[in-house]
């Protein structure tokens, strides 16, 4: 929202009073009536005078609603002395010669709407079309000592509504809403009510946004409240704190502008405490988007108007157009945008119901088909659950459902698909697609593996360590357990897998051999690549027998003898060996694990001293690498690359700053 | 941008102290840490981990534990005081006693009306809190060996005090221990110690020792429910969330494991205390963790660094770690005589800069030195009293320095100034004895020195005419807050002060008086500075932005309000503070600002970029501007930066203290073993 320029309307004259200004014919045209001026029509682009009709002095007749122009008919409306209605065209030169209704009612105001005609608003409350005035008996709600403070009327869709607010003399504020549908009438009052009474209504607005009403109203402590208005919601008006607005002097009034900006009257910026101004204020984000000097002294308290896409603001002598650019409201443009510099001013962003309606809401029927999954009485044989797991699968894609495959039910779906009988063989794509989301929670693993045990199923047990993270230090020893007390020949492993491992082992031409066959390695290299804490994998391997342990420290020892330095050093992933930092660790552990075992027991003897043997070799190595370091500093100082200057701790240097 | 000469200095010896303890205030959203030195620090979590004070220590208060009463912040250390602080004066307001000796552990109840203090003796004693400061309550009954670790329980009913080889817990009506529970020994003739407690809202205990176990006790039957070797050495501290269910354990294993209350099975209600996260964010000790109300766990340690992450679940578990360089400058500049000061914990050093003849050079290469840099002056203050803030006159004649009691002022003659090796001689000036300061700053004449002092007021002290009557100039309005920037005009007619309170003032000082205010900005001020006209006040913002207000106007000024709103985003996401405002003299329009990991120009004379333009890469490297200029420059070289300044046309003056010098200094880490445990 941008305030563009000010420019003059039409001078006002001193002590005159402007009641309005009101639409034309077009978004180019105002009507402007003022109590001395009469009524005069506008053409606001160049701001020419097109038409001017004043009242006869003397003759004790004064305008108590601004004329309104009725479109359709080409006539014009205005009240004088509450009770009679004048009407003329743009061809009726003299006012007095206008046709003249007179009624016993007190008329407060009339408006004109498209498609409806003119509408009657009465002092006693009661609203009706200007057709229905002199058939209707109209009885008003407002009871004594209350003045009617903002009024509205307008079309909701196909229903006319009538909104206005009234003050009382105890300082009450009652809102009082008609509507219209073709059903029929209903109408409401309910009082606007802070959760402090220390403060008075001031000024109200109201704005359209995506067919809902929201009512703008301003307090005397400079608090912007709100509240939606629809005739479903039972009338039920909640008052809700949006924001507290800075530096507003004692009127100031409150106009929308469009679904997320309101123009304020009669405020100052706390740089210019001295100057008066129009501040567009962010009802969305809550944040004052622009300030703008007032070219001349406002009339505090006087009201200012929005028609189409001009602001109207009455000064002193005159009323001056001012023009804007709508723009969108985003939080990009309320960056850095603080609503003041005053610090006691509380800085709340209100999200509105509108932003929550608009996130996506997950699919119903994809909940459905989730909630049948989940049921085994809907889903009850394997066929009916392939059928609906595909449907749901295919919905689970799209983002608003995205979320409908969390831990807790993928957890649900693999307990179904493991733990029902004759389920697993028939689902076994399945499993692995819900595996693929990587949606598992960390607390489904030791049941999911469990389960997996008791069904014996190898080849979904190394899909699952491939596929789960954080797998618990616990559960990766029980499946290496598992796996050590299965044969070798119940493995059937990758072949892609197979032949890289077949590379490895080739390269590594020692005289050592596996304990295990090639498939058996390749599964259990893969739980020892597995990240681990070492407190925890101590406390798990220390369940494991004694047997078991041996086997693990040969096949370690195999790894740590066959990898060459080349294999151990370079950084590697998915491949079917483990690096020699990870054998290490492990060793490490095994050792740690059941160190007295393996020093007292004879099996481990020789593979202790062998394992003894290549650590030494290992050093050696290293040790022989690092004497290499002086040749290879030797080489580095005869190359001719530049030698950077040791700083030391004082230096005067150049430096380029980009 | 431009080619610069830089005096690039890595002499200044800084040496950061260790954290020891950490307490959090819920309702201010600030952290108060105490350091091995003694000195208190209050950090702003609001204004972005901002280090909004410092109580400079003494070398007779240590601090072991701080705590928080509602507002009112305690320590208490081996010397056995609890101290109270005032954070308006700065400075230490009472002293209650324990007279049981060094005081290890504090914590105020849930109430907020009573303090307990776990101490030497084997002693806990209460105390009540009273307007005027700590009252004596009650003593327990004494145990043997001393209390390291407490906790309050059930309403206030109970305290769990974690010891020697036990953990007990105490009626606080009665005062006598109604539980014992006792922990076991890894080795027969080694003791176990229990260095924090925690007690959860269903009573149970978790402790966390010098075995390097977390146990799980039931408090209602005392006995142990689980217990987890979670760390290799000893557990040193642990803090828990709100609800009970999630608590954080570290110590010197630099580890933080998180220990949560969960199911341990989807179908049952039964739950049981799990290991879930590991977070590495320390290499050496860690002595203290807090978590905030806004769910950051926030640690310190032997590192010296402060370390915050956010542990909500499903949010990234990126962490920031707060260089261990103090957000305020400790080096001042006397322009006019090339002379550096330096402030060290309880001395001075003042050096001149060295010279080259060398006009110009090769990027990056050094110029060949026509005068070393020299070290003029060591001075220390007396009875190494901590120093909080110093000065040095433009010319370099006076220095001054306020230690934790008073200030002193010190005039510097030069006697042979040419020689390879000049003489000095420094002589105190009488003074009286006036109140310790905030903050220092010599008039431009160097006939006064202004006073931020204790009371919120600048005092003018004319320490020429020592008799002669001081004036005050008054700031506006009731902000009591105390003063942490303040400077001086170039041309000496200005002077401008900044406080905790987000008030920038600016004062004449011709007519001693109060002229205007900057607008009150939502956060705090962090540096402050005249350009070379002292007609425009530039002051930048914890939330990194920069104004800049006309004085005679009084007014932002119209570069400032473009400014304001079109600073891009990736330079006001950054979180290091802007220490110093410094300006080119040369170019009047080249504004000189540097937190400390980068400075920057910022030219104003060139359009700024659009707000989603990049600066910095990935790296910390400034991005190279392929086509449009625009006015940012920034310079990542060096690091840590203390301070960065203008010393002449095109000449900068750099202090830098680089990270590995300050970890290289730390005692060693856990050694992690690998064979044989």
């Amino acid at each position: 929202m941008a305030v563009k320029s000010f420019a003059t309307l039409c001078p006002l004259l001193k002590n005159d009073v402007l009641l309005d200004v009101l639409h034309h014919q077009d978004d180019n045209h105002v009507i402007v009536t003022s109590k001395r001026s009469g009524v005069t029509t506008h053409e606001v682009s160049n701001q020419k005078v097109l038409s001017s009709w004043k009242l006869s002095e003397n003759k004790g007749h004064e305008i108590t609603s601004p004329a309104v122009y009725n479109k359709e008919s080409g006539t014009y409306h205005m009240v004088i002395n509450y009770k009679e209605i004048w009407t003329w065209t743009d061809n009726t030169n003299n006012l007095e010669k206008s046709k003249k209704i007179k009624t016993s009612y007190k008329i407060h105001r009339l408006f004109s709407l498209e498609g409806h005609g003119t509408v009657v608003l009465l002092e006693n409350g009661a609203a009706c079309l200007l057709s229905e005035l002199k058939d209707k008996q109209l009885i008003g709600r407002i009871t004594a000592g209350e003045t009617l403070h903002w009024w509205h009327v307008g079309t909701l869709g196909q229903t006319l509504y009538v909104l206005f607010v009234t003050l009382d003399t105890e300082g009450k504020v009652r809102l009082y809403q008609q509507w219209f549908p073709p059903s029929g009438a209903v109408e409401n009052v309910s009082q606007l009510k802070r959760e402090t009474d220390d403060n008075q209504f001031v000024s109200c607005t109201i704005q359209n946004y995506k067919d809902q009403l929201k009512i703008l109203s301003l307090w005397s402590d400079g608090c912007l409240c709100s509240c939606v208005v629809s005739p479903s919601t039972d009338f039920k008006i909640e008052l809700k704190n949006l924001h507290l607005i800075p530096n507003l002097g004692s009127k100031p009034f409150i106009v929308a502008l469009g679904a997320s900006h309101i123009a304020v009257s009669d405020m100052t910026n706390a740089q210019q405490p001295k100057q008066d101004g129009i501040g567009v204020w962010d009802s969305k984000y809550g944040t004052l988007q622009e300030w703008t000097v007032f070219p001349d002294p406002t009339n505090r308290g006087q009201a200012i108007y929005k028609q189409d896409h001009n602001l109207y603001i009455p000064s002193s002598n005159a009323l001056w157009v001012c023009d804007y650019e709508n723009k969108e409201s985003n939080l990009k443009m309320s960056l850095g945008k603080y609503p003041s510099t005053d610090t006691n001013a509380s800085l709340t962003a209100v999200w509105d119901v509108e932003d929550m309606i608009n996130q996506k809401a997950p699919n119903a029927s994809c909940i459905d088909l989730l909630q049948q999954l989940i049921d085994p009485n809907k889903t009850s044989s394997p066929e009916e659950f392939k059928d609906v797991f595909a449907q749901f699968f295919k919905m689970s894609h799209k983002e608003s459902n995205r979320h409908l495959l969390s831990a807790k039910n993928v957890g649900i779906l693999l307990n179904r698909i493991i733990g029902e009988r004759g389920f697993l063989e028939h689902t076994r794509l399945q499993f692995k697609q819900l595996l693929d989301k990587k949606t598992i929670g960390f607390s489904v693993c030791p049941l999911l593996f469990e389960r997996l045990m008791e069904r014996n199923s190898l080849e979904l047990m190394s899909f699952c360590l491939e596929k789960v993270q954080n797998i618990p230090e616990g559960v990766a020893l029980q499946c290496l357990q598992y796996f050590l007390r299965k044969q070798d020949s119940d493995f059937k492993g990758d072949k892609g897998k197979l032949k890289e491992y077949e590379k490895i082992t080739e390269l590594a031409a020692t005289d050592l051999s596996c304990p295990f066959e090639e498939s058996k390695a390749i599964a259990i290299n893969h739980i020892i690549k597995l990240p681990f804490n070492d407190i925890f994998l101590l406390e798990s391997m220390r369940k494991l027998e004694y047997s078991e342990a041996l086997l693990i420290l040969k096949h370690m020892h195999y790894l740590l003898g066959s990898l060459s330095a080349e294999m151990a050093t370079t950084q590697r992933h998915n491949t079917a060996a483990p690096s020699m930092l990870q054998v290490v660790q492990w060793m490490c552990i095994v050792l740690d694990a059941h160190f007295t075992q393996f020093v007292i027991s004879s099996d481990a003897r020789n593979i202790l001293a062998d394992l003894h043997s290549i650590s030494q070799e290992q050093m050696q190595f290293w040790d022989d690498l690092q004497s290499l370091e002086g040749v290879l500093s030797q080489l580095k100082k005869k190359s001719s690359l530049p030698q950077k200057q040791t700083m030391g701790i004082y230096r005067i240097e150049m430096l380029h700053i980009p | 941008m431009g080619d610069f000469k830089v005096h690039h200095i890595r002499f200044f010896d800084y040496q950061p102290k260790s954290i020891q303890c950490l307490a959090y205030n819920s309702q201010q959203d600030r952290i108060a840490i105490g350091r091995s030195d003694g000195s208190l620090e209050i950090w702003s979590i609001k204004d972005d981990w901002f280090q909004e004070k410092i109580i400079p220590g003494s070398n007779d208060n240590s601090i072991e534990a701080v705590a928080w009463c509602g507002n009112r912040v305690f320590t208490a250390g081996i010397q056995g005081s609890i101290v109270e602080y005032d954070l308006l004066t700065l400075e230490r307001k009472v002293v209650s006693w324990s007279n049981n000796g060094a005081v290890w552990s504090l914590e105020s109840n849930m109430a907020e009306t009573h303090i307990a203090a776990g101490t030497e003796e084997g002693c806990i004693v209460l105390y009540e809190l009273t307007e005027e400061g700590l009252e004596y309550f009650k003593a327990f009954d004494k145990q043997e060996g001393r209390v390291l670790s407490l906790a309050w329980a059930k309403e206030d009913k109970l305290i769990v005090t974690g010891g020697i080889d036990n953990i007990r817990i105490w009626n606080t009506t009665s005062g006598h221990a109604i539980q014992r529970l006792t922990l076991g020994r890894q080795e027969v003739t080694k003791e176990t110690l229990v260095w924090c407690v925690g007690v959860t809202k269903d009573f149970t205990i978790i402790s966390g020792d010098s075995r390097g176990k977390t146990s799980f006790w039931n408090g209602k039957q005392g006995t142990l429910s689980r217990s987890y070797q979670s760390h290799k050495a000893d557990i040193l501290c642990l803090c828990m969330n709100k609800e009970g269910n999630s608590v954080f354990l570290s110590g010197a294993d630099s580890n933080i494991i998180q220990f949560e209350y969960i199911t341990s099975n989807a179908d049952s209600a039964w739950r049981q205390w799990v290991r879930s996260s590991v977070y590495v964010h320390h290499k050496h000790d860690v002595r203290a963790l807090v978590l905030t109300s806004r769910n950051f766990l926030v640690s310190g340690g032997m590192d010296c660094k402060l370390v915050y992450s956010q542990i909500e679940a499903n949010k990234s578990k990126s962490h920031r770690k707060i260089a261990p360089i103090p957000q305020y400058s400790l080096v001042h500049l006397a322009k006019d005589a090339d002379f550096v000061m330096l402030q060290y914990t309880d001395n001075l050093e003042i050096w001149k800069l060295g010279s080259t003849k060398a006009e110009t050079g090769k990027i990056g290469e050094a110029l060949p030195l026509h005068r070393d840099p020299m070290k003029l002056i060591e001075l220390h203050s007396k009875g190494g009293n901590h120093i909080v803030c110093s000065a040095i006159s433009r010319d370099g004649e006076y220095v001054a320095y306020s230690d934790t009691t008073t200030i002193k002022v010190f005039k510097i003659i030069q006697e042979q100034v040419t020689v390879m090796s000049p003489k000095l001689t420094i002589q105190k000036l009488k003074i009286g004895k006036p109140d310790h300061a905030h903050r220092l700053e010599f008039s431009a004449e160097s006939d006064c020195l202004y006073v931020a002092s204790k009371s919120g007021r600048v005092n003018v002290l004319n320490f020429l005419e020592p008799e002669s009557k001081e004036t005050t100039l008054s700031r506006k309005g009731d902000c009591m807050e105390p003063i942490h920037l303040m400077t001086l005009s170039p041309n000496g007619d200005y002077l401008a002060t900044g406080d905790h309170g987000n008030n920038v003032q600016i004062f004449s000082t011709k007519q001693r008086k109060h002229i205007c205010s900057l607008p009150v900005y939502s956060c705090q001020p962090t540096a402050i500075a005249f350009n070379q006209t002292s007609t425009e006040l530039v002051v930048a913002y914890t939330n990194q932005k920069i104004v800049e207000f006309n004085i005679e106007e009084q007014q932002y000024t119209k570069w400032c309000r473009m400014a304001l709103d079109s600073f891009p985003l990736q330079w006001l996401r950054q979180h290091n503070k802007i220490s110093h405002v410094a300006f080119n003299p040369s170019n009047p329009d080249q504004i000189l600002i540097h937190n400390e990991q980068m400075f920057s120009i910022l030219d104003k004379s060139q359009p700024f970029p659009k707000q989603n333009t990049y600066l910095i890469n990935k790296d910390g490297q400034p991005i190279k501007k392929d086509k449009v200029e625009h006015a940012f420059h920034l310079c990542t070289q060096f690091r840590y930066l203390m301070f960065a300044d203008m010393v002449g046309p095109n000449f900068m003056l750099v202090v830098e203290q680089t990270p590995t010098s300050i970890v290289d200094r730390l005692p060693p880490a856990l050694k992690e073993k690998k064979f044989g445990t």
